[in-house]
Formats: C-alpha cells, sequence, structure tokens
C-alpha cells in the first residue's frame, strides 16, 4: 500500500507541493528561463540565478492550464525525481493529488492522468480544482483567530477568490462541492499586471519591455490597490512630488555588482542623499495603484469583463439563492494577488452597496494565500476514508481506463463497473437532499 | 517635454542593458496597422467606423501582449540532460510519447473542445433562474429539488465575466490622467495641451491624417 501522499497545487507561476507527512509547502518556479548568457534553468536551479535581465521564460501551464508536457516533464522530473530534490519520492508508493483550474478542456485533462499513470506511475491519483480544497481548512480560524467555534470540515459554504498568476476566478463551494454553474473567470492576473506595469514605465520612463523578471519584483513591493482612486490619481498629478506621499524610487539593480534592486522613500535627484552616478532609479507614482485597479476594474484597458466585485455578484446569479448571503459571509480571498496591500478592503468597499442590504459581508484572507489550497489538499488527504473514496488507483485505470477515473474523480460514479453502487456517493445525495429538506 | 519624464543617463558601467524610452515600445507596435485601408480619401461617417473598428483591433492586440510570458518569440529547446536517479531507457507508451510531443498552445485545445462539446452554458444557466423562481413561489416539490445541483462545468468561454456595468473611464495615454479629451484624427485619449502635443507629434496615427 502507498505510504505516502503528495500534494501538488500546480499552479502557473509556481509549484506548491509537499508531503501530508512533513506538512512542508516547497514553491519550485513551473517555469524553464534562458538567461542572457544563454544558461538554461528548470524549476528550483531559477531560486538560485541573481541575474535575470533580459532573462526569457516559458511556462507549461497556460492560462492557468497545464498545456505543455513537454516543459513540464522537465520540471517535474527534476522536482519529484530527482535525488537531490526535498521532493524526491517513489511514485510506485506514493498517492498524488493534484489541482487544476476549473474549466479545463477535457483533453487536457485525459493528457494529465495519462501523463501520471503511464508515465510517472503514480500508484493512486485524486484530481481535482484547486479552490474546492479551500473547505478543508479550518477556516474559522480565520474569522476569529482568538477563539475559534469547533469546525469539522469541509467548511459548508465558502466563496473561494483566487486571483492568480493567470486569471482570477470566483469559485462558490457548497458542501463540499463546486457549485459549477457559478463558477466565474476575470482574465487579469498577476502576469497581466506585470506586464501592464512594463508597458507603462516604458512608456514613461525605462525601456523595461524585456525585464519581465525585474518589473514583477518592482510590482510586488510598491504595488497596492487604492481604496480612493480619484483622489490618488489627483494627487499624482497635480500636487507636488515633495507633498505626493505616493511617489516613491525604487533602486534597480546593478546586475556587475550582485547589488539587488530596492524600494525606498522618494529622493529627489538633487538632494544629497541621492546616490550619485551610479545609482538608477525608477521613480513610480500612479503606477503605483493604476496597474492592480485592472483586478477591480478590467474595462480601463479595454477588457469587457468586470472586475472582481461585480464579478462575485454575477456568480451569486447562478447559485439557488437561499446560499447567496451565506456566500457573501463567507468570502476567502487566495492567490498571490491578495497580497497586493488593500485587496481585503476595495473588494469589501465595492461589494458592500451591491450586495443585499440585509446581507453580511465577511471577507478573509489567510496568512498565506499562496499555499492555502496546497493546505487545504494536506488537510482533505488527512481523511483518509475520504480520499479514499475519491481517488482512483493505478489498478483502476489500467482496468477502466481513463474515461472511467476522470468520471470517478469527477465525483459521477462511485463503483467499478458492474458491480452498482457502493452507496457513497449515494449517501452524500441522500444528505444532501436531508439537507435541503431542512431548509 | 516634462510630461515624459526621461532620466540622465548617467552609469557608464551597469551591466544592465536596458535603455531609455525615446521610442516607447508600447505604443510603437499599435501603430502598425495595415496602411492600404486607410490611405484613400472617405467621408467622415466612414472613416469613423473605420477608426472604431482600428481602435477595438488595437486594443485586443495590447490585451494579447498583455498577456505574453516573452516580449519577443523565444524558443527555449529542452529534453537534453537526463535526471538523476530516472532511468532515461523506459519504454514509453504511445499516449506519453504523443503527449510529450504535442507543441498544442491552450487556444489550440480550446478550439478542439468547443468542437467537441458546443457550449452547454445556456441551459444551465436557464435552469437555475427556473429553480430560482420556484424558490420564490414557494412551490418547491422534492422531485423538482434534484435539478437544483451544481450542475457541470460550464467550460472556459461560457465561465467568463460578463461586461461591468458601471461607466467607462478614459485616461490619458500619455501620462495617465483623466483622458479629458479625444484626438480628433485617431480617437487616442489625452488630458490636456501638453500631452496633447506629444501624442500628435509622437504617437499619433498618421495614417488617418
Ligand atoms: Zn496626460
Ligand atoms: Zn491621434
Amino acid at each position: 500500500m502507498p505510504s505516502t501522499t503528495l500534494v501538488v497545487d500546480n499552479g502557473s507561476y509556481t509549484i506548491k507541493a509537499g508531503f501530508t507527512t512533513d506538512k512542508t509547502c516547497i514553491t519550485t518556479p513551473n517555469c524553464i528561463a534562458r538567461t542572457r548568457d544563454k544558461r538554461v534553468l528548470i524549476g528550483q536551479q531559477l531560486e538560485n540565478c541573481r541575474d535575470f535581465g533580459s532573462a526569457v521564460f516559458r511556462r507549461p501551464v497556460e492560462k492557468g492550464y497545464l498545456v505543455n508536457w513537454e516543459a513540464e516533464k522537465e520540471i517535474w522530473d527534476r522536482t519529484f525525481l530527482d535525488s537531490e530534490s526535498k521532493l524526491k519520492c517513489d511514485p510506485r508508493n506514493t498517492t498524488l493529488l493534484l489541482t487544476e483550474a476549473p474549466n479545463a478542456p477535457s483533453t487536457l485533462q485525459t493528457n494529465c492522468d495519462q501523463m501520471v499513470f503511464e508515465e510517472y506511475e503514480f500508484s493512486a491519483y485524486y484530481r481535482c480544482v484547486g479552490p474546492t480544497l479551500i473547505p478543508w481548512n479550518n477556516i474559522n480560524t480565520l474569522y476569529s483567530p482568538e477563539n475559534p467555534p469547533p469546525f469539522s470540515p469541509p467548511a459548508e459554504v465558502v466563496m473561494v477568490i483566487d486571483s492568480g498568476f493567470s486569471h482570477t476566478h470566483i469559485t462558490p463551494i457548497i458542501n463540499g462541492q463546486l457549485w459549477n454553474t457559478a463558477v466565474r473567470r476575470i482574465d487579469i492576473g498577476g502576469k497581466f499586471l506585470t506586464n501592464y506595469l512594463k508597458e507603462m514605465v516604458s512608456t514613461r520612463t525605462w525601456n523595461m519591455m524585456e525585464e519581465t523578471y525585474l518589473i514583477n519584483q518592482v510590482k510586488e513591493s510598491v504595488c497596492y490597490i487604492s481604496t480612493n482612486f480619484n483622489e490618488d490619481l489627483e494627487k499624482c498629478h497635480s500636487m507636488k512630488k515633495s507633498a505626493n506621499d505616493i511617489v516613491v524610487d525604487f533602486v534597480l539593480p546593478d546586475y556587475n555588482s550582485g547589488k539587488a534592486g530596492y524600494r525606498r522613500p522618494h529622493v529627489p535627484k538633487k538632494h544629497p542623499a541621492f546616490g550619485g552616478n551610479d545609482e538608477q532609479v525608477m521613480e513610480l507614482s500612479d503606477e503605483r495603484f493604476s496597474v492592480p485597479e485592472l483586478l477591480f476594474t478590467p474595462q480601463d484597458i479595454g477588457l469587457a469583463q468586470a472586475g472582481i466585485a461585480e464579478t462575485v455578484m454575477q456568480s451569486l446569479e447562478g447559485v439557488p439563492e437561499r446560499y447567496r448571503s451565506l456566500l457573501l459571509a463567507n468570502i476567502v480571498v487566495i492567490g498571490g494577488n491578495a497580497n497586493i496591500a488593500g485587496f481585503l478592503e476595495r473588494l469589501e468597499m465595492e461589494l458592500r452597496p451591491l450586495a443585499p442590504a440585509e446581507s453580511v459581508v465577511r471577507i478573509v484572507k489567510p496568512d498565506n494565500p499562496v499555499t492555502y489550497t496546497w493546505q487545504g489538499g494536506v488537510a482533505l488527504a488527512g481523511d483518509k476514508a475520504e480520499i479514499k473514496r475519491r481517488q482512483v488507483t493505478r489498478a483502476d485505470y489500467m482496468e477502466y481506463g481513463s474515461l472511467w477515473c476522470a468520471k470517478k474523480m469527477a465525483g459521477e460514479i462511485s463503483s467499478v463497473p458492474g458491480t452498482g453502487p457502493t452507496g457513497a456517493v449515494e449517501k452524500e445525495n441522500r444528505s444532501h437532499k436531508k439537507k435541503r429538506m431542512e431548509d | 517635454m516634462p510630461t515624459i519624464q526621461v532620466l540622465p543617463n548617467t552609469s557608464t558601467s551597469s551591466g544592465a542593458n536596458w535603455t531609455y524610452s525615446n521610442l516607447p515600445p508600447a505604443l510603437a507596435h499599435t501603430n502598425s496597422l495595415p496602411s492600404n485601408t486607410a490611405r484613400a480619401p472617405r467621408s467622415k461617417r466612414a472613416n469613423n467606423t473605420e477608426n472604431t473598428a482600428a481602435r477595438q483591433r488595437q486594443i485586443n492586440s495590447r490585451i494579447l501582449d498583455l498577456e505574453r510570458d516573452n516580449y519577443r518569440d523565444a524558443v527555449i529547446v529542452v529534453g537534453k540532460g537526463g535526471v538523476a536517479g530516472r532511468s532515461s531507457s523506459r519504454n514509453k507508451s504511445q499516449n506519453v510519447r504523443r503527449i510529450l510531443a504535442s507543441q498544442k498552445t491552450f487556444a489550440n485545445h480550446l478550439a478542439d473542445e468547443e468542437a467537441l462539446h458546443p457550449t452547454p452554458a445556456v441551459v444551465h444557466r436557464q435552469r437555475v433562474e427556473e429553480e430560482d423562481a420556484m424558490d420564490l413561489d414557494g412551490d418547491l416539490k422534492e422531485g423538482l429539488m434534484n435539478i437544483q445541483d451544481p450542475g457541470q462545468p460550464l467550460g472556459y468561454a461560457a465561465s467568463a465575466s460578463k461586461p461591468s456595468t458601471k461607466p467607462k473611464r478614459v485616461f490619458c495615454e500619455i501620462c495617465g490622467y483623466w483622458g479629458k479629451y479625444k484626438c480628433q484624427k485617431c480617437s487616442a485619449r489625452y488630458c490636456g495641451l501638453q500631452c496633447g502635443g506629444v501624442h500628435s507629434e509622437t504617437k499619433c496615427n498618421k495614417f488617418y491624417a
């Protein structure tokens, strides 16, 4: 029998992975890079590189979906099979719990299942939509960290907002199940924001079009989401720089001496504190909030989609009315963009007037919004009976094929062919029905 | 031109290879509209319609650019070295060989998917609406409750957020302030005289002049 379970949240920017036994999540860039001195860096190797000037990137996960296995295999092999890797495992004795983005094309799902069983030969496997793992976390500790009420997973109702590298998903999860008809996607994610900042800076001051890596750093260190956009914009365009507390400097890295870039308060060029001729400085003012503003107002750039708050309301139209208030009162924000300062405040500010007056709007963010999905996966895997009910084994795969396995993991069937229902899913349906009757 | 702030080039030995932005690359590419469609004289209305369509094409191509991983197309070849602890001589199944050789993009897969399963979204959305209507009527029967389930995935296209109902804001293309004025020639927005001047000198779509 498999002795270990490996939980892998396979994102487009990073892979969040770790064993359920040691409860440590290791983040690996899901990326292959080529530096300007023509070195090719794969996955974890990127972490040791100090000079990403003009580097180019290849990402196996495109728009959130695992598309290119040629590249993913390079990264997975080094991450999960290399004897030097902290995540090395023996797939034949390992259960794999793997995430995917909502609404994945079925051909990509099939490819994934075939690679997992035919190339890696994991002994058992459960593939699921990432945000469905969130309710397995004890979310009561987010709502009341001091004195959390008792919790038994999965949380009944959670509205997960997952704002990652490729896109932002609004995913209501009710009784542990993804409410498919209400899943909504906004095509703005961290990559789009970095590129937008890159374009803005390049039009105005420095040509940074080839410096994606650096601009991503700049974005992470200076950007914030404004709760008063008009006022902040006025400040940046009609006030003197000395009086405008929004302006900051980003001192550009010096790759020759290996000095990293950093943010500092704005120093005028003539000021004695300005670091002289060696210092190359990028000044940022309205770029700081105009860039992440796209999460809430994608139409600013001409994208015909609503921002996060409005899309939450669109999503609620897809769930039965009796769940809507519950969802509004149980919003959990995850993904890298959740770390942008001001995100929660802005969301609440916009959502409050859109929500019914009698509804409570409660929005929380875990300490680490990037690894919270992974953490939920560990919690689910800890429920041995539950994971066993959901997973497929390599033997199942060999015997019943990939279509059957995909259906089983999607919760559409619960038993092996020809033996009739085992009862697990049936029982669950009945208990849901009972719950509805009580509503 | 104080609105475009160009920092003085004082560095002589920096390893960085970025340059100053005298020809903004981000806007330069939007000028590359097909020239044959625009040079012939046209009526004002035709010109306007064309402007709008051209504008939309610019916006769409800009959005595509903002989704790119690299500014220029780059090919990174992989698969040369093996991984320690992994025997490379194993026979690969036919499926694995096919998947590893595939260079299909997400757009390719999406097109395949749409051809296979035309979007079922409309059906599901209707269903939920009907059920809600019943909820309101208090006419909820057990037989009908079965259809009040999470449904099947909507698919990529149908799950996209619908357009906002908020009024659209417009910004100056040069400096990012409110875009109070509209260029008569190319519909670009700018905030005032100064940025308007910069626009006509450096960025205005000359094809429509
Ligand atoms: Zn302006
Ligand atoms: Zn113009």
